[in-house]
């Protein structure tokens, strides 16, 4: 078993990668002749705090593209500063590097969620504002009972947030990260439910709607995970990460250009936003059971992640 | 005596664990704390190795990520399939409305005032220059969808052809129209209407390329 966790950066991968001995799958790339996982790439809490920005302003999955969000940087809108810049365009080579196409997989965690819950927060409260913004001004098939049931599970999921933020004061933080992630399993299975609607009911999905309730949903999934890490629930989390990837692929997999209307550019950059989440939901089991498998410390593995500076993009070397 | 009671009174005093130094150490099961590092990838190796752990049996078996690559070459199979039938539906509908234009053009006196219905005047042109031209798409990717499916080499993936189903007679709904030039707007409507609207020609299609993907994507070969 190896002592210490190697990170390495994505550019060192980039030549096999194009040469086609690795093959990147969502989240990791593996051999492409003996199958075996080589690396997993993993966010550092920095890529959080760099994406958090661009992703606010977003209001589809259209705006993950790689090439919009690099664009958006160069243009300069004040928010970043030069040094933050350059690591955003960093964070987007060692992406295209690795043939991933959008930001979609960066949403909530590429690998284990590395976001802090102030980040996660900061998304979702972006997302509870914007369907409320929804639900006054342009949906009109939701009933009032209906709004306003989904603005209490919004609220709830704000709440639960906040309180994993806080867990950690508390002297029994074990027991408070499992409360929460109980209860985001419920509220994750009410989002679920909304979307199942939105997709099956026929006719053209409304966009926008549809995109906050899938940040949503994955808010809900993400910080269920993350708490199960902190409590080096690892078996939980594996199982949890399955479960999460079985239903994106059931719920999201229906999603095609067609789905919002007319074939467009926004729609074809919002369905490959939407292939990225899923694939990163089905490699993120493997993760999680590396870390399993080396014993590795949850909290302390979180930890340091979001103490990293330099780096977005971390690749992590399977032994 | 004394002697006696000096060696009772230091037994008495003496440490209670100093009883206890010869028996084994209770060992710490507990999986020893693997702090995760950054930084270059080569191991420093002023520090001194720890005792090595073995490590946990993985739950999750990696050959199972060939199922998670096959469903992503699925899913980007049927998302390109659906646009090439949009877009060549899309090219092969504004040449038709070219050639609809022309004709119009050349419909005479006498029929403007006994015109010809427009789905006679058009049946046949509509069949070679739209549903050919999306059909040809279609065979195109049928045929990279086989090339996907017998990679994994289980059949020859012929039971997943993309058909042209839509029916003739939904030419019909062109019936009631005369061909002639002050019906050109209500004309074109309808013949897109037919190549793109619900239940028309690219619906029928793409609903067919959702639904073997969706096939496939159950039926994955393990």
């Amino acid at each position: 078993m190896i002592s210490k966790i190697l990170f390495e950066i994505p550019a060192t991968y980039d030549m096999a990668v194009k040469g086609g001995q690795l093959v990147q799958i969502g989240g990791l790339l593996k051999d492409a002749t003996s199958g075996r996982i080589v690396a997993h790439l993993q966010e550092s809490g920095l890529a959080h705090s760099l994406i958090s920005n661009a992703l606010l302003g977003s209001t589809s999955p259209a705006g993950l593209a790689l090439s919009a969000v690099s664009q958006a940087v160069s243009a300069g809108t004040g928010i970043y500063t030069s040094i933050q810049v350059n690591q955003i365009k960093s964070m987007i080579e060692g992406l295209q590097s690795l043939q991933i196409a959008t930001l979609g997989v960066s949403l909530l965690g590429v690998g284990v969620s590395a976001g802090s819950f102030i980040y996660m927060r900061k998304r979702f409260n972006a997302v509870d504002k914007r369907i409320d913004t929804l639900l006054e001004t342009v949906i009109n098939k939701f009933d009032d009972q209906r709004k306003s049931t989904l603005r209490s599970h919004l609220s709830q999921v704000t709440g639960l947030v906040q309180q994993a933020n806080q867990a950690h004061t508390l002297a029994n933080p074990t027991k408070e990260y499992s409360r929460v992630a109980e209860c985001l399993a419920a509220q994750a299975a009410h989002f679920e439910g909304e979307l199942t609607f939105l997709i099956t009911t026929g006719g053209k999905v409304n966009h926008d709607l549809f995109w906050q309730l899938v940040q949503a949903l994955m808010v809900c999934n993400s910080t269920r995970i993350d708490c199960r890490i902190r409590t080096n629930e690892f078996r939980n989390a594996i199982t949890v990460a399955l479960g999460v990837s079985e239903s994106y692929e059931k719920l999201l997999g229906q999603i095609t250009p067609i789905s919002f209307g007319s074939v467009s550019v926004n729609s074809k950059q919002s369905v490959e936003a939407v292939k990225d989440i899923m694939d990163a939901a089905a490699t993120k089991p493997y993760l999680l059971d590396y870390l399993h498998s080396q014993r590795v410390d949850g909290p302390t593995y979180l930890e340091q992640l979001e103490k990293e500076e330099d780096r977005p993009l971390l690749m992590l070397k399977v032994a | 005596m004394k002697d006696q009671l000096s060696r009772l009174k230091s037994f008495l005093n003496r440490d209670v664990t100093s009883f206890f130094t010869s028996s084994p150490k209770i060992e710490d099961n507990s999986p020893p704390l693997i702090e995760p590092q950054t930084g270059d990838s080569e191991v420093d190796s002023a520090t001194s190795a720890p005792a090595t752990i073995e490590p946990l049996p993985l739950l999750l078996n990696p050959a199972a990520l060939e199922q998670i690559a096959f469903r992503s070459e699925i899913l980007d199979w049927r998302d390109q399939a659906i646009v090439s039938l949009y877009q060549s539906a899309n090219t092969s509908l504004s040449g038709f409305r070219t050639y609809i234009d022309s004709q119009l053009e050349d419909v005479s006196i006498w029929r403007r005032a006994l015109p010809k219905p427009a789905n006679r005047a058009l049946s046949e042109p509509f069949n070679k220059l739209v549903r050919d031209s999306i059909r040809r798409e279609m065979d195109l990717k049928t045929k990279n969808l086989m090339a996907i499916w017998s990679k994994r080499k289980v059949s020859d993936g012929s039971e997943f052809r993309i058909y042209d189903r839509w029916p003739d007679s939904q030419l019909s709904y062109l019936a009631k129209i005369g061909f002639k030039p002050d019906k050109r707007q209500l004309i074109f409507d309808r013949i897109t209407d037919l190549v793109l609207g619900d239940h028309g020609i690219s619906d029928m299609f793409s609903q067919q390329i959702i639904r073997i993907s969706a096939r496939i994507i159950d039926e994955r070969p393990v």
